[in-house]
């Protein structure tokens, strides 16, 4: 089953795209940018004001998921 | 909550209201929410609707509980008061405050899963009581930050985001509203800004317990085929009994009714509010009708939105008190302890 996800209103620091919160499972929410995949921890992003990182153990598996959930967004 | 505050920079040819105030004094921080979610659309009117009524910030107080919906007095009003409190227990802190200092404005911002489950209790109470206060849930049928179990409002055969039906019967909270007392219920549509902004602005007026419910439709687990909490649902069964129109007093009305189609209330204020019937037979004056309008139209499927109810003659909790005039956070301390004569005379007095 595809794991919760949701574009955000809030937008990436660095290339101002959407983010896209991804629930990858219980208690582990992350925000990832779908264009520069700088990823971090959903409340620490959010709530805490950590910047979003490129090293942030974010799989290869999640990272084709967030190219296809961004591809099917920008599609008409 | 977030961090993430909003540039402060803006443009100088901003409109500005009475106070010399923009919309951006109003706002507060950036949302966290998901994009297109229902909650951010009623910060946006609550944020008009200061605006228009030309509020001082620092003279509301908005608290809420624990859920999505409660996470948005974040996003707006920046420099009022404001309070989290934990889960279904906004009515019973926003009661307290109230009752220390009845000066301020009170806004209590939950939602359904806040006020319907955990929190139904406090929801009538608070209304039971009589707390002059302005209390609007966000209402979606989801536990939205818990990733979409259904709530106490969602209707019964909704269905949701995986296919499941829900097989318990709603509560519905603007009945219970009008049922414990409340002296204005208000219903609308996140979807529709123009309703909200003019109910919002009515409801702040009012003296006495106001209860507005809100559908606010969930992007992310609540906007499907099947669920009745969804945009496409609520636009196509919205049944709007009337539209509202708030005049300030030296406002020269420049709207022309058809005769017998239009009420205008005299607002406690000076303001007035004009009410166009777009039910001509339905009396926002009568509870009783009001209660049975509610439930005959939901039995067709259809929602009922607009001013449902309001009590021309409301009063509130520190008029069945008795209390003083002055906010009781203002008397001092000789005047909150008479000493131990007076004590021991009210005590006498009770025997």
């Amino acid at each position: 089953m595809e794991p919760f996800h949701a574009f955000l209103t809030h937008t990436c620091g660095h290339c101002r795209t959407p983010l896209l919160r991804l629930g990858l499972s219980e208690n582990n929410d992350i925000v990832v940018c779908p264009v520069c995949l700088k990823a971090g921890a959903f409340d620490e992003v959010l709530e805490e004001g950590v910047e979003l990182s490129d090293g942030y153990d974010v799989s290869d598996d999640t990272k084709r998921l967030v190219r296809r959930l961004w591809a099917e967004r920008a599609a008409p | 909550m977030t961090y993430i505050v909003k540039p402060r920079l803006r443009h100088p040819a901003l409109p500005v209201n009475k106070l010399g105030f923009t919309h951006r004094d109003y706002e507060g921080t950036v949302s966290t929410l998901c994009a297109g979610c229902g909650h951010d659309s009623i910060s946006a009117a609550i944020i008009q609707a200061c605006f228009e009524l030309a509020i001082e910030p620092h003279r509301v107080a908005k608290l809420s509980g624990i859920g999505c919906s409660s996470k948005t007095p974040t996003y707006f009003l920046g420099q009022s008061h404001g309070f989290n409190s934990v889960h279904g227990r906004m009515p019973s802190v926003l009661t307290g405050a109230n009752l220390a200092n009845k000066d301020l404005i009170y806004l209590g911002v939950s939602g359904d899963g806040d006020s319907a489950s955990i929190g139904l209790g406090q929801f009538v109470h608070c209304i039971r009581r009589g707390v002059n206060m302005v209390y609007i849930t966000e209402n979606n049928g989801v536990y939205g930050l818990t990733k979409g179990q259904f709530s106490a409002t969602a209707d019964k055969g909704s269905k949701s985001k995986g296919g499941a039906s829900n097989m318990d019967t709603a509560l519905d909270l603007a009945s219970m509203a009008l049922m414990v007392g409340a002296s204005f219920v208000g219903r609308s549509f996140s979807g529709d800004k123009e309703q909200m902004v003019p109910l919002i602005m009515a409801a702040m007026r009012h003296p006495g317990p106001a209860f507005i419910d809100i559908v606010s439709p969930c992007v992310a687990f609540n906007n499907h085929a099947g669920s009745t909490k969804a945009y496409d649902f609520v636009r196509a069964h919205n049944e709007a009994v009337n539209s509202l129109d708030i005049m300030e007093p030296r406002n020269p009305i420049t709207v022309e009714y058809a005769p017998g189609t239009t009420e205008e209330v005299a607002l406690h204020d000076g303001s007035t509010l004009r009410l166009a019937k777009l039910d001509a037979s339905y009396d926002p004056h009568d509870r009783i009708m009001a209660m049975a309008y509610l439930q005959a139209k939901a039995a067709k499927g259809e929602f009922v939105t607009g001013l449902i109810y309001m009590d021309r003659q409301a009063g509130d909790l520190h008029a069945n008190l008795g209390t003083v005039d002055a906010p009781l956070n203002s008397l001092s301390e000789k005047e909150l302890c008479p000493g131990a004569k007076a004590l021991d005379g009210f005590n006498t007095s009770h025997r």
